[in-house]
Order: structure tokens, then sequence, then C-alpha cells
């Protein structure tokens, strides 16, 4: 089968197709390519499994002639293409194939859905429009690896690491999934697959790494010790009330080395509430001694259950936070995503009423609570790149729950890291440009303004 | 120990080796397996002690064992008289104990509740079709959130009562119990109109109400996810789906497949039973397939039997039915008559015999497709794979008819989408033709 063709990227085309008519054509190609890929499944068992044996044996001309036609459509070049896979047999062929570059009529569709999306995005991100980008984009779908390193070099001479990172990250999710299905790795195929129909990874996009395995790099059950606020800690906490601005702000004090805060308030209506600050990841090591590290972020990405989240639920049982309790987490990055990992954990939601989880600059769209109830903002800077890591980009098929509160602003800290950074969303919220998501959320987020009770940073470690 | 202690007592500790399961599962061992050989252990206990109850002293404790379903049900229904049922363990298959919980008494039913069952299923069934075995769950759950608290969208609800009762330490299932009742609490505080709980005015001081309300639950999720699918394949094999055959399924499948191996219920006072005296403290083992069954050498099911009011059970340790279970049976009854009224259901699997049902049935493998009156013959496999390539092969097509790509850019989107159309329609062609049988 020859490669898939190209969608071209050309800013100098005009006019540019109508993104809803792409993203139909996306989502067609899609289909079209998973039947395609259950045939070459269905059609491989016909040939090579128990039964076959058994028909073989039974009634051989019969099964001679159904291998062979199974065979005939398996490897024919105007239809499926060289589409073997499942079962031993199956997958020993589609390694092969992946081997020796002759790829299913399944893979070009799917390479051609992806480029519809890609394709899609340009009128909403004219910096996908640039030659450098359509150069890594074209280079990822037509399976020539060292162009699209050389093109990415370019891209990062030419723009610097952190506005070429910006540039790419609407779109940063399917070139993974390309990357992923046009290499000749046949074990991260599996990303594409699940991304394709805006399902979400389980797997890493580069080796195919299973998040079983991930979480066998990320031990420990957790353990939370309370510790003295430092000076800039204790003056920035003694500033924030039930604002978000000022909670981020407090997130910001925590820093990314092992600090999580609680807080118990006092309500107007009388009813004690807690409140839980978690910050995001420190970038020093790949992996550290607390469950704030690069490590943590993977695992949380693929799996609820994580050093993280035991490590929050020591520290509300050693606060003694009282079963049936109201709370609310706001976290960002790695910290959102475990504020959503222990809102999907039953045992939790059963244990506290989780009623709020606002999220800032976290990728979580691939989480659902398990409490239909608990209220979920994500704050998103759209010039952050972390956001995106979760699969849905600007043009994926799937799209959060209606009940979700996803309020997202464009500010002018364009580069990562500094769009990501929580100062960045604070003074956003305090700036013109989010003031308005600000009122929005401290609207929501009322019921835990009153007298604060307790205020207690604490320390998590993985073990 | 006696010769028919030590047969009780290989019987239990075998069901804790795994490979004399797996071995029993082949086809034609079934006569090997734990319930078949529990039930010829029991009919040649009953020869032996002429129907008397008999006093066993295995590994796994001491029971008083009836060994028929008369015998049975009358120490039973003479245990109730005087009042001197204690508390209850269920027994699984490998002699393990698990504390049952109390039966929760419910409120008198409030004669609109039948009424509100009914329309509630219906409602619930709306847009059930297709393969509806695998939108029963939500279904079921759906039903009993609305009907026992008006609370259809509340999917933690039910997560806790399932994780509650299928919770085996007891530790945890009390944790699990605490979580669901305070889920439980959060409705009563505002509690809402056309359910069970605004109809009886349960309230959160209550404390038995909110017990019942849990009970109720709990039963109907339960027998909604295992009675239901194992009724619906017994409907869809006998193809008759009236009303009177559907509550007839139901109740043939809550009596054939008991969710419990066996019960030890314990005796709180002492009390007499044809000229026996039971002791304080001696636990009765009532075995599901002695019950249900009345042992295998009586009649398998009989019309009487299935009268009767029996069912073992691991939602609570009353030994016959109660209300609970019997609004819970009615609720999956209603469900099926509704679901039912969308067509017509074809079993996919597993392949079923209703005059000889199997000694298992697992709920979770039941496959049943609700296809519309008059529908022709189902695609399956390849042919189905086939018709979904032609499909693909249409929609793109038409797709790529679609003016808008008349420009530079849109007519090379045409030609990759009629080129994947072309694709799709020569591989539905391969693939029918290896469908094709050999004439």
């Amino acid at each position: 089968m020859a490669p898939a063709s190209v969608l071209a990227v050309d800013p100098a085309a005009p006019p540019a197709p109508d993104p809803d008519l792409l993203l139909t054509a996306s989502v067609l190609l899609a289909e079209a390519a998973t039947t395609c890929r259950r045939a070459g499944h269905e059609l491989t068992a016909a040939a090579t499994s128990r039964r076959f044996a058994a028909d073989l044996a039974l009634r051989p001309l019969a099964a001679l002639r159904t291998a062979w036609s199974a065979g005939r459509a398996l490897t024919n070049g105007d239809g499926l293409g060289f589409a073997a896979c499942g079962g031993a047999v199956g997958e020993a062929a589609r390694y092969m194939g992946v081997a020796t570059l002759r790829r299913p009529a399944a893979t070009a569709m799917a390479v051609d859905a992806f480029l519809a999306r890609i394709q899609a995005a340009i009128p909403e991100h004219p910096n996908l429009a640039t030659p450098e980008v359509t150069r890594i984009v074209e280079a990822f779908a037509a399976a020539r690896p060292v162009e699209a390193l050389l093109a990415l070099k370019a891209i990062f001479q030419h723009m610097g690491v952190t506005r070429a990172l910006t540039s790419l990250s609407p779109i940063s999710i399917e070139l993974c999934a390309l990357a992923g299905l046009m290499d000749v790795n046949p074990f991260n195929d599996g990303y594409a697959w699940v991304t394709l129909l805006g399902g979400y990874p389980t797997s890493d996009p580069f080796l195919g790494i299973p998040a079983a395995a991930l979480k066998a790099l990320n031990p420990g059950p957790g353990r939370a010790a309370p510790v003295p606020p430092d000076r800039i800690l204790a003056k920035v906490l003694a500033a924030a009330g039930a604002d978000i601005s000022g909670l981020v702000d407090v997130i910001s004090a925590l820093g990314n080395h092992g600090l999580v805060h609680l807080r118990r308030v006092a309500a107007a209506d009388g009813q004690d509430r807690y409140l839980l600050l978690l910050p995001g990841t420190g970038f020093g090591k790949l992996s550290n001694s607390t469950p704030q590290d690069l490590i943590g972020a993977f695992d949380a990405m693929c799996d609820i259950d994580t050093t993280y989240t035991r490590s929050v639920r020591k520290v509300l049982e050693f606060a003694r936070v009282p079963a049936g309790a109201e709370l609310m987490i706001v976290g960002h990055s790695l910290g959102g995503m475990t504020a959503m990992n222990l809102a999907c954990d039953p045992d939790f939601v059963g244990t506290w009423r989780l009623t709020h989880v606002v999220t800032v600059g976290s990728p979580i769209d691939n989480k659902r609570p398990a409490d239909p109830f608990t209220t979920v903002v994500s704050l998103v800077n759209e010039h952050d790149v972390i956001p995106t890591l979760d699969g849905r980009g600007p043009t994926s098929p799937a799209d959060i729950p209606s009940t979700w509160r996803e309020l997202a602003w464009n500010d002018e800290t364009y580069d990562y890291p500094l769009s990501h950074a929580p100062q960045s969303y604070s003074d956003a919220l305090r700036s013109a440009t989010a003031g308005h998501h600000r009122e929005t959320v401290n609207s929501l987020i009322g019921a835990y303004a009153g007298t604060v009770v307790l205020d207690q940073p604490y320390l998590v470690r993985d073990r | 120990m006696r010769i028919e202690d030590t047969g009780l007592s290989a019987l239990l500790a075998a069901g804790r080796l795994p490979g004399v399961r797996a071995a029993t599962r082949v086809p034609g061992l079934g006569l090997l397996g734990q319930q078949a050989l529990t039930e010829q252990f029991v009919a040649l206990l009953g020869l032996a002690r002429a129907g008397r109850p008999a006093r066993m002293s295995t590994l796994f404790g001491t029971f008083l064992l009836p060994a028929t379903g008369a015998d049975l049900r009358g120490l039973l229904d003479a245990a109730i008289a005087a009042e001197a049922l204690g508390d209850a363990d269920e027994v699984d298959a490998a002699g393990r104990r698990h504390r049952l919980p109390e039966c929760a008494p419910l409120p008198e039913v409030p004669r609109e509740f039948a009424d509100l069952i009914m329309i509630g299923a219906e409602d619930v069934a709306v847009g059930v079709r297709g393969e509806i075995t695998l939108q029963w769950p939500a279904a079921a759950r759906r039903l009993a959130r609305h009907l026992v608290l008006n609370a259809s969208d509340d999917t933690l609800l039910d997560r806790l009562a399932v994780e509650a009762e299928s919770a085996r330490a007891d530790e945890r299932r009390e944790q699990r119990r605490a979580a669901l009742d305070r889920r439980i609490l959060l409705h009563l505080d505002a509690v809402k109109p056309d359910c069970f709980a605004g109809l009886t005015g349960a309230t959160p001081e209550s404390p038995i109400a909110v017990d019942g309300l849990a009970h109720l639950l709990t039963a109907m999720i339960v027998t909604a996810e295992t009675v239901g699918p194992r009724a619906l394949a017994l409907l869809a094999a006998d193809g008759h789906t009236d009303r009177a055959h559907v509550e007839a399924a139901v109740h043939k499948a809550a009596v054939l497949w008991p969710e419990v191996f066996a019960v030890a219920q314990r005796v709180a006072r002492p009390f007499e039973w044809n000229d026996l005296e039971i002791e304080a403290g001696t636990e009765i083992l009532v075995l599901s397939s002695v019950l249900a069954r009345g042992g295998a050498h009586q009649a398998p099911v009989t019309a009487t039997a299935l009268d009767q009011p029996w069912q073992l059970s691991n939602l609570c340790a009353a030994p016959r039915r109660c209300t609970t279970r019997e609004l819970a049976l009615a609720a999956t009854t209603e469900l099926l008559v509704a679901v039912l009224a969308n067509g017509v259901p074809q079993l996919l699997a597993p392949h079923l015999n209703p005059a000889r049902p199997p000694v298992r049935l697992d709920p979770r493998r039941v496959r049943v497709e609700l296809t519309g009156p008059g529908a022709g013959p189902r695609l399956r496999g390849l042919e189905a794979t086939a018709a979904e390539l032609d499909a693909h092969c249409a929609a793109l097509l038409d797709l790529a008819s679609d003016q808008c790509w008349d420009h530079a850019d849109g007519i090379r989107t045409r030609g990759v989408l009629l080129a994947h159309a072309r694709r799709c329609a020569v591989a539905a062609h391969d693939v029918r033709r290896t469908a094709r049988p050999v004439p």
C-alpha cells in the first residue's frame, strides 16, 4: 500500500475549506478506518482461528476456499491493503508489515482523518499555517522520520523552543498519533487508534508503554505531615480569601517541592467546609521523593490511583476531616489532575463530599467525576500547552460534559512555560482579559467564603 | 468424623481448588460440578436418614442439615413461628463465611407505588433497542434510583449501593454502607415526590427509613442485574414475551439460579419441630439447591415450588423473600415488560434450552438483541462488516459530492475522499466473498 495521501496545508491557497466540513470528513474517515481495521481482524481470524483448524479437518475444501479468499482480501492493495492483525499469527504479520512499511488502508484513512483535523484547526490557530509547521506535518504523514526531526530542529531554531512548542500545541496530539502510526514501532499504534475516535490514550505515544507499566515507576503508599508555613506563604495565606486568584496565589507560594495546603472555613451558613490546594509538577528531576514529579504526572494522566492521591488522603485523615464533610480542591497542572483523579474515585467521594474541583491549566478532559453533582471548573490559558495533553485538541471530536465549566482565554503570555505558570493564571484572572471568569468562579465557590478556622500546609512524600 | 461429615467437608473443600472448579466447566463434566454433586449428596443423605435432618460436623462448622425441601421449609417455618431465628452467614461454595446484613423492614408500601414502577419502567425503556443486554445495567440502575429516591441522575448512589453489597470484609462493608447512608440522607434533606421515599414520608431523622431505602435500592439494582438478564435469556429462548410469560420467567430465573450457595442460619432460642428439639446456638445449613429445587431426587422445578416465597439472597438474612425483594422482582418484571414492548428478543449467547436450564448461567454472558417486528435475518460477522463498509463508501461519496470542495484545496480533499470510498467498496466486496458459503 502506498503511503497515505496528504491533505496539504498550504497557506497560499485561498479559500480554505470550511473547518466543520473538514471535521465531518475526519469523523467519516476515522469511522471507515476503524471498520477496515475490524475487517482485517475478522478476516485474519477466519483464516487462522481454532475454528478454521476444525473446519480444515471436517470440510477441507470449504476451509481452504475461505483461507484463500481471506488471504486475497488481506493483501489487496486496492482494498484493505496489508491488513492482517489480531491473534498470534495476525499480530506477527502486522509487525512484519510495519517493519517493511506495508501499511493497511485503515492506516491511510486514519492518517487522512488526522490531517483533516489539523487542517480544520488552522483558521483558529494561524501559527499552524507557516511553512515550518507544514513541513513537519507532511514529514510525519509521509513516514519520513529524519525529515520530521530536521523540520522540528528548524522550527526550534527559527522560533525558539518556547514559541515552537506554543505553535505546535493545538495539534500536538495529532502529531503524536501520526508519528505513532507511521513509524516502525508496532507497539505504539494503539495511542493513535484510541485518539482517532475521540477516546483517550492509555499508553505513552512514543514507545507504547501501557499505563500499568507507568504505574510501576511511581510506587509508594503516600505520606503527609503538617509543617509550619514559611514567611512568604504565611503572608499570601493571610491575604487569600474565597477568591480564585488569591487561591492560585497560594498555590504559587506553595511551590513544587511537596507542599499542599488544607484550609478549614466556618461558612456563613454555619457549616464547616474544607479547601485543599494542590500545586503542580516540579521539573528538576524525572522522579523525586515527592508525588509532584514528572513520573507522577505521567501516572496521573493514565490512572486515578497515584502517590499524589494517596498522599492527599493521608492529609485528610491526619487532619481528621470528618466523613461526609464538604470539600473543594483547587489544583494547578498535576494538582488539577490529582483533584480530578480524587473526584473519579467513588471511595473518596463516598467518604468526603467533593463539591467543587477547580483546575488551573490541567489536562483533565479525559476524566469523569464519580459524583455527578461535583462542580468541575477548568481554567485554561489557550497558549498553554499542558491542558491539551489529555488528547482533546481544538478539533478533537471528543467533548467535555455539558455540566462542566471550561473557562478559557488568550492572554499575553504566549510562550510555554510562562503561559503555564500559576502566577500567569492569577494575573490573567485579575486582568480585563479573564476578570469575568474570576467573577464566575468566585460566584460558583461562594459557599467556601467565611471565617478561616485553620490554615495548615502539609509536606507530602511518595513514601 | 462420620462418612457423611467427611463427604460434606470434601465438597466444600473442593470449592477452594481452582483446578477442580475449572475442570467442571468443561462441557460434559457439569455432572461432576459442585452444585450437581451437592444435590447427589443431599439426595443420598435424605435416603440414608429417612428424610430426617442430619447433624453434620464438618471442617467448616457444625450444622443441622435438612435433606429435603419440604423438611427445610417446615423447619424454617417453625423457627420463624417461634421467633427463634437469629443472625445468618452466607456460606460460599468454598465454605467461607460472610456476614449477611439484617433485613431492614420497609414501611407499608403505598398503593401508588405499583403505578410508579410501571410508569418509571416505561420511561427508562424508551430507546432501549439493539443489543439490549448492553444497555440493561444502566437502564436498571436508572430505574432503581428513580423509584427509590427520584434521583435518576445520581450515578454515585448505585455505585455505593453495589459496592456496599459486594464488599466481603466486614469493615469495608460498613464503610461503604455508611457512605451509602450519607448519600441517601443527602436526598432526604429535600425529599422529592413520585418515589418510594416521597410516598412513605421518609425523613433524615428516621434511621429505619434510611436502612429500608438502602435495602430497597440495593435489592432493585442487584435483582435487575442478576435476575433480569437470565429471565431475558429464558424469554428469548422461549419466544413468548407477554406479561404472564415475563412474570413466570422472572420467578423461574430467581429460583433456578440463586446468588447464594448456602446460608448458615443461627437459632437464637430453642424450639421444637416434628419431635426434634433444636437447641439455641444450632446452625441450620440452608443449601440453596435444596431450598429451590427440592433436591435432585424431586422434580426439578414445579409450579408449586415456584409459588413458594423462599429464596436465599446475599441482600439480607431473611430466608423468605421479604417485601423489599418482592418489590425488586416487580421492578425487574416491569422493566422487562416495557423493554420487550420495543421488539422481539433474539438470544445471541449462550445457547439455552428452556426445558433443560443449565446449572449455572452467568448474567454477564447473556447477550440478547431486540429486533423490530418483521425485521429480516440479522447480519453477523463478516457479512455485517461488509455491509458497514458499503455504508462508509456511500457516506464518503456523499460528502465528496458536496459543492464546498469546489476549490483548489477542496478538490484535493475530494480526491482523497473518493479514493477511500473506492477502497471501502473493494474491501466490502472482498469481505463478502470470504463470507459467502461454499455451494
